[in-house]
Parts: structure tokens; C-alpha cells; sequence
């Protein structure tokens, strides 16, 4: 821009004429918005009317599955269970893999959405204008992701002359917005009283705090919605009729955790239809249907830039998977700024005995943490049985603080891949966050097609790559070879484990042989990793651990396992398998781990 | 405005002044041409809702001044545009060469998505010619994008140019969209 300088200035008149073709444009701009608000209310509408509850039924128009309802797909974006009524075949005609591809009409729309406003390009929707909003003409959707969006409509209109204007219709956005998203707000707590889902805490976290800000998250998880899953839509988009209907969402979301509760074969059906399509096309796809099982936690999140603090609220936690004999766990917190921990970094919660609901009420806050610091960090939240003999794996969220920052939105990998809006964040207020724990996932995909077949998942949890060769004997097949990648961004490092079921012995054979670039979390630089193993349900309540490799981030084990079970029963059993990092004085820190579901090893 | 559309795509020409951007333009829109050189004040646009594979495509394109001096308001129309055509001037040596320092302008200030094309405006005067038809055709290959000789005053090739550009946003957009999809679960996870 400095080159204007030398230039003459733009004339009176000339001015004139590009205001004239500014305002040209801005006119259709509006009207554009108004084409995408009606799109957009289309969509809406279309999530309010699925009626879908259940697994067992099509997400669009409830109808069931089973052998004399219709056939059902998986949804390529959702990963829901749709009908093939509702559902379109999106494979390209060129496309030469026979596997299904289907959409459901909801993802179609928003994908149809996407390409008719232009988001396809701008990554994110354009800002637009509800039908029978029409006095707000310039409601946007706030998201972050947006503001690159919303950038380019104010450079297009904000040549050097009529910069003055925006504060001014900014100003008359955020007011109007705000009415708005009370009535949204009034909806979403009558809704927020009826149910446990995550999305109801996030309405119910709104009213705790009426800001405007809160207006902002609504919209952001309207836009979001969009794009996300339509079972999460499902439940919102009920609120208007929601007396009529909560008992009935309630359950189903009970269902839900339920399915993926008993971690059996009940757990792959969801899903089998579209994971015997060997590839997962999209890395976080299998997440969908199956994560609701480790329960949810609330927190809230404040970043104070003046002390550089980050003050962090644990509410409770729910639906936690049970631990003990008894069915109850004693769960606590422990929260990591990961990478790099420090102990200064490293808090956690009391324990609260006997529960799979613990209510927690803490705060903690995380000292001497600067802005570039988030930018680089994440928050990662690990929920820990307390055990007399050290700590069990419970579930984990992970928070990545850079996007906090960046963007004021914090994506969690949830169980229905639920944004979270951290818009709050920036403005210094408290951000409320309800995040379902993820397990450790990772579920084997089912029967084996192939005797050997190399996959590719992305791993959601940010767990880092693990390698894993499954080896799995019988007597029919010789050690069929399965080798999965688990690919990640945040490097936690591998495992490399051989699986083997010996039938002379009766029992799952487990070699841990080594792992390698594990993450450090001592203060010298390296960890004192051993690896624990158990395999749930199982009778006899076996654990094992490897020997403790001292100052070693790339530790060999090389040592086998034995877990005696029936080969019919690990079909329904999964191996957990957790790294951890030995310290004395002080519990055990959670390096990585991961659970290799039974179904997998049918063979 | 009542028309009704399936896609909106902005299209943005640049090129130096009096390469005929506007008359490419006006060609197009009104498929008229006029002799008077208006030099052009700042930005302008256009529309015109085109048919492609059945589907209503409205292209808004954006006219910019050539002109040094309008260049701070041009470039803030870069960001926006899904399609960009370079235009100069066949019978004009100078406008062919700025067209490297147009595409530098390009990468600073347009997406990085942006569908490029180059236009050798003028291909009538073929008597004055200064850029062979053979050095366009070079340019544009190094670049990875396509090119057009046309003629806004004998209309030529420029119907086939935009459309064919269009063609092409429609083509990646397709495309596009599963990836965007993706990036957006991808998002959603992190």
C-alpha cells in the first residue's frame, strides 16, 4: 500500500465512481446472502425433521433396518446410518473402487451448500442472512474460520475512501446478533434442562454466562453444524419440540453410550457395513458411530494474558466406563500442557471415590504460560482411575491451545466430532467446554478381508503413530499378517506389538517388542516408559506390565504376554494398551496407549 | 436479480491499461464493443449467468484499472476471486512481459486456489502483431494454465474463454469440496 504515496490521489469524482461500484457490489453481496440464508434455513430445516433415533434407524426418516426395512448406508460425511432412500450415491462416475459412497440427503445439501456459497473455495460459509431477517443485513457467522471470508467482504468494500463505514455496520451486526441469539439461547436452555448430551451442556454452559460473546459460540455451532454431523444436529434441531420429545432423546443418547458401552461385537455393527470397505477415506469416519463410550467431562477454560495464566475449571465428568469390580471407578483429573511437560504443568483433580459421575468443582491453573506458548501447546486431559497399585486409563480429551489463540475455536474430537467455540477465549472471558472423553480408540476394523492388508488411520487422538502387526493364529489360517498404521500429527510416539492366539494354549499371545520416539516427561529430557496390558472383559482381571526401560525414549521390551480366553470370547474382548512413564515419589504419567478391539481378531 | 442461480463465481481480469480488459468484458456481458477508450476508474463488474452441465452459473466479474495508481484497490479484489484471466495485448511487447509481474501480484494477493488463464487480447490486428501467437502458448505453459488469443472486437474465442475458465472453477470445485470436507472433519478433531 505505500506505494500510493507517490501516486496522485484519487480525484473527488473518481471516488465517486468506485463508491458507486462498491456499493454495486455490496447489493448483490446482500442479496447473495440472503440466496445462502435461505439455503442454510433449507438445511436447518431439513435436520429438524430427521427423525432418525437409533442405530437401528435411518437418520432421516426413522424408518428401520433389519431384514424386511431397508437396506442401510453410512454416510461418507456423518457416518450415519441412513436408508438408501434418504441417502444419494456420490461415487464418481470415474471413480474405479466399488465401495459404497454414499451421502445422506443432509450431507448432500451441505455439501450442495458448500459449492452454491462459495465455501468450497473460501474453506469456510460466507457470511448470510437468515429469511425473515431481513433487517439484519449484516449478521454473520462469526466463526473464525470465517474471518477470512469476512476479510475479503470488507476489502472488497473498503477501498481507502469508505473505511469509516464498517465500524459502524460491525457495530449495528453485533447488536442485532445478539437479539438473535437469545431466542436461540431461550431454545437451547429448554432444551439444556432435558438431556445429558454434550451438546445440551454447551447450551446449558451459555446461560451461565449471558454475554453476547455466547451468541457468537451459538452461531459458530449452527455454521459448524453445517458441516458436522447431523446426529448432533438431530438433537439440537429438537428444542422447539422438545417437551414433547425429550424422554425420547434422552434415551436415545443413553442408546447411544450404551451400544458403545458393551465394547463387543454389538460395537462394530453401527459401522461394519462401512468399515469393511477396508479404507477409511476420511481418518476421523469410524470415530463417528462408535465413540460415545468413555463418557463425557465439562470444563471451562480462561486464558488471563496479564498474569499469563490459564485458569482451567473441572465441572464433573459422566458416564464414565466403570473400573473396578464393584461397576464404579474412582476417577480423577489430570491435566498436561503437553508437549514438553513440566511438573509445573502437570496438575491434577481429587479423586472422587466410587463413581462413574464424579463431580470435581476445580480449579486449576496453569502458571507462566505466554501466548506463544499456547500457540505451540495443547491442554491434554486424562482421566485416571485411582487405583491402590497405580492408575488406569479412563479416557482423554485434548484441547489444542494454538487454536485457541488463532482462531478462537477449539475443534475437540469428540464422539460426534462436536465443535467447540472458544470465542470467548480471546475476549477474556471463560470459555465452558464439554468434551466426551475419547477412548483409546483406535477399534480393529472387522473381519479381515484379506490376509494381508495394509490401512491407514489417522489418528484422532492425537496419539502418535503406532504400529501395530497383528498376527493372529488358528488353526484354519496361518498368522494371517495385518500391519496398521496409525498416523498422527502429534507425535506420541510408536508401539510395535505382535497379537498371536495360540491355540495350544489357549490363550492371546502378546509381544510388546518395542516403541519408539516416545515423549519425554522427565526433567532430563527422557521418560522411564513400561508398557501395561489388559485385556477387558476378561474373568480373570489379568494385568500385566513390561520391565521399566530407565531414560529411554525408544525402549525395547521384547517380552510376551499370555492371556488366557477362549477364541469365541476374544471376538468381544479388547486389549488395552497403555505406555506409561515410571516415576517414584509421584504417580505414573500417561504416555500413549491405545485398544485394539476383539472383533478384530476373528480372523 | 430475480434470475436464479446454482453457483456464484467471481472472476477478477487483470492486465496493463488499455490491453482490453474492459472491452473483453463488455464483449462478454453485452457482447457489444466500442471503439473510445475509457480508461477504467479503479474496479468495476460484471454479470452474467452462464448454463454449464445444467447448472445456472452467475459470474460476477471484476473489471480492475490497469492503471498504476488504482493498483491498492485493485489488489483488495485478489483475495476474492475464484478465477483470475491475465489479459494483454498481442501488439503490445510491454503488456506480454508485465504479465510475470501480474502473476508475482497474483501469488501475493489471490488464494492460493485461484484458477488462472491468460488471454493475447487484439488477435485481429494481426498486422501489429508484436507477440507471436507461439510465446503466449510458452508462457502459459510454464505457468500451468491455459490460454486464449482472442479478439473483443471480433469477438473472438472470448465466449469460449470465460466459459472455459468457468468450466474449469466448476471442474475443481468438485473436486474441491471432498477435500474441504475433509479438512474440515480434520479440524473438527484437532
Amino acid at each position: 500500500m505505500g506505494y500510493q504515496s507517490t501516486l496522485p490521489p484519487l480525484g473527488a469524482d473518481e471516488q465517486a465512481v468506485i463508491l458507486d461500484v462498491i456499493r454495486r457490489a455490496e447489493q448483490l453481496d446482500h442479496l447473495e446472502q440472503e440466496r445462502v440464508g435461505k439455503l442454510v434455513e433449507r438445511l436447518e430445516n431439513m435436520r429438524r425433521n430427521a427423525l432418525g433415533r437409533n442405530a437401528n434407524q435411518c437418520l432421516l426418516c426413522g424408518d428401520g433396518f433389519g431384514m424386511l426395512g431397508s437396506q442401510k448406508c453410512v454416510c461418507v460425511d456423518c457416518r450415519r446410518l441412513v436408508c438408501q432412500k434418504c441417502a444419494i450415491d456420490n461415487s464418481p462416475s470415474k471413480s474405479r473402487s466399488t465401495k459404497d459412497n454414499w451421502l445422506c440427503m443432509i450431507c448432500a445439501e451441505t455439501r450442495e451448500i458448500w459449492k452454491k456459497s462459495g465455501a468450497w473455495f473460501f474453506k469456510s460459509l460466507p457470511k448470510y442472512i437468515l429469511p425473515g431477517q431481513q433487517t439484519n443485513p449484516n449478521r454473520t457467522l462469526r466463526n473464525s474460520r470465517k474471518s477470512k471470508k469476512g476479510r475479503k467482504f470488507r476489502d472488497d468494500s473498503s477501498s481507502d475512501e469508505d473505511r469509516p463505514i464498517w465500524p459502524r455496520i460491525e457495530r449495528r451486526n453485533s447488536s442485532t446478533e445478539s437479539t438473535h441469539d437469545i431466542q436461540e439461547l431461550t431454545s437451547n436452555q429448554l432444551y439444556s434442562r432435558q438431556t445429558s448430551s454434550s451438546e445440551s451442556q454447551m447450551s446449558k454452559d451459555f446461560d451461565l454466562n449471558k454475554v453476547h460473546s455466547i451468541g457468537i459460540a451459538t452461531n459458530d455451532v449452527r455454521g459448524w453444524e453445517e458441516v458436522d454431523s447431523a446426529k448432533m444436529e438431530t438433537t439440537s434441531g429438537e428444542s422447539s419440540e422438545l417437551s414433547r420429545r425429550d424422554s425420547v432423546a434422552s434415551r436415545t443418547i443413553s442408546e447411544w453410550n450404551w451400544t458403545a458401552d458393551s465394547r463387543s461385537d454389538e460395537k462394530i455393527s453401527p459401522s461394519a457395513c462401512s468399515i469393511n470397505s477396508s479404507i477409511f477415506k476420511n481418518p476421523i469416519e469410524e470415530n463417528k458411530i462408535l465413540d460415545t463410550s468413555m463418557g463425557i467431562i465439562e470444563l471451562s477454560l480462561s486464558y488471563d494474558p496479564v498474569t499469563i495464566t490459564l485458569h482451567c475449571t473441572v465441572y464433573r465428568a459422566k458416564n464414565l466406563i466403570p473400573m473396578d469390580i464393584n461397576g464404579l471407578a474412582d476417577p480423577f483429573c489430570k491435566l498436561n500442557i503437553l508437549p514438553n511437560a513440566k511438573t509445573s504443568t502437570r496438575l491434577r483433580t481429587k479423586t472422587v471415590h466410587k463413581t462413574r459421575n464424579p463431580e470435581f468443582n476445580e480449579n486449576l491453573t496453569f502458571y507462566d504460560l505466554t501466548e506463544n506458548d499456547l500457540m505451540k501447546k495443547s491442554l491434554h486431559i486424562l482421566v485416571l482411575d485411582d487405583d491402590k497399585y497405580g492408575h488406569d486409563y479412563m479416557g482423554e480429551a485434548r484441547i489444542n491451545l494454538a487454536k485457541l489463540r488463532l482462531q478462537n475455536t477449539v475443534y475437540v474430537g469428540t464422539k460426534w466430532g462436536k465443535p467447540i467455540n472458544l470465542a470467548k477465549l480471546r475476549l477474556q472471558n471463560t470459555v465452558y467446554l464439554t468434551l466426551p472423553l475419547e477412548k483409546l480408540r483406535i477399534e480393529q476394523k472387522g473381519p479381515i478381508p484379506a490376509p494381508e492388508l495394509k490401512q491407514w488411520f489417522d489418528d484422532l487422538w492425537d496419539r502418535g503413530q503406532i504400529l501395530i502387526s497383528l498376527c493372529y493364529s488358528t488353526k484354519k489360517r496361518a498368522l494371517p499378517e495385518l500391519k496398521q498404521w496409525f498416523d498422527d500429527l502429534w507425535d506420541r510416539g510408536q508401539i510395535l506389538i505382535s497379537l498371536c492366539y495360540s491355540t495350544k494354549k489357549r490363550a492371546l499371545l502378546v509381544t510388546v517388542v518395542r516403541c519408539s520416539n516416545l515423549l519425554p516427561m522427565d526433567n532430563n529430557g527422557f521418560s522411564d516408559p513400561f508398557v501395561k496390558l489388559h485385556l477387558r472383559p476378561d474373568p480373570y482381571h489379568k494385568k500385566y506390565k513390561t520391565s521399566i526401560k530407565w531414560k529411554n525414549l525408544n525402549p525395547v521390551f521384547n517380552e510376551e504376554f499370555q492371556f488366557e480366553t477362549r477364541p469365541t470370547e476374544l471376538a468381544t474382548q479388547s486389549l488395552y494398551i497403555t505406555v506409561w512413564d515410571k516415576d517414584y515419589g509421584k504417580s505414573n504419567d500417561y504416555l500413549g496407549g491405545l485398544i485394539l478391539g476383539g472383533p478384530c481378531s476373528k480372523g | 436479480m430475480a434470475k436464479t442461480y446454482d453457483y456464484l463465481f467471481k472472476l477478477l481480469l487483470i492486465g496493463d491499461s488499455g490491453v482490453g480488459k474492459t472491452c473483453v468484458l463488455f464483449r462478454f456481458s453485452e457482447d457489444a464493443f466500442n471503439t473510445t477508450f475509457i480508461s477504467t476508474i479503479g474496479i468495476d463488474f460484471k454479470i452474467r449467468t452462464i448454463e454449464l452441465d445444467g447448472k445456472k452459473i452467475k459470474l460476477q466479474i471484476w473489471d480492475t484499472a490497469g492503471q498504476e495508481r488504482f493498483r491498492t484497490i485493485t489488489t483488495a479484489y485478489y483475495r476474492g476471486a475464484m478465477g483470475i484471466m491475465l489479459v494483454y495485448d498481442i501488439t503490445n511487447e510491454k503488456s506480454f512481459e508485465n504479465i510475470k509481474n501480474w502473476i508475482r501480484n497474483i501469488e501475493e494477493n489471490a488464494s492460493a486456489d485461484v484458477e488462472k488463464m491468460l488471454l493475447g487480447n487484439k488477435c485481429e490486428l494481426e498486422e501489429k502483431r508484436q507477440v507471436s501467437k507461439e510465446r503466449g502458448e510458452q508462457l502459459a505453459v510454464e505457468y500451468g494454465i491455459k490460454f486464449f488469443e482472442t479478439s473483443a472486437k471480433a469477438s473472438i474465442r472470448v465466449e469460449e474463454a470465460f466459459f472455459t475458465l468457468a468450466k474449469d472453477i466448476k471442474t475443481k470445485m468438485d473436486k474441491k469440496l471432498d477435500e474441504v470436507m475433509n479438512y474440515s472433519w480434520f479440524k473438527i478433531q484437532c
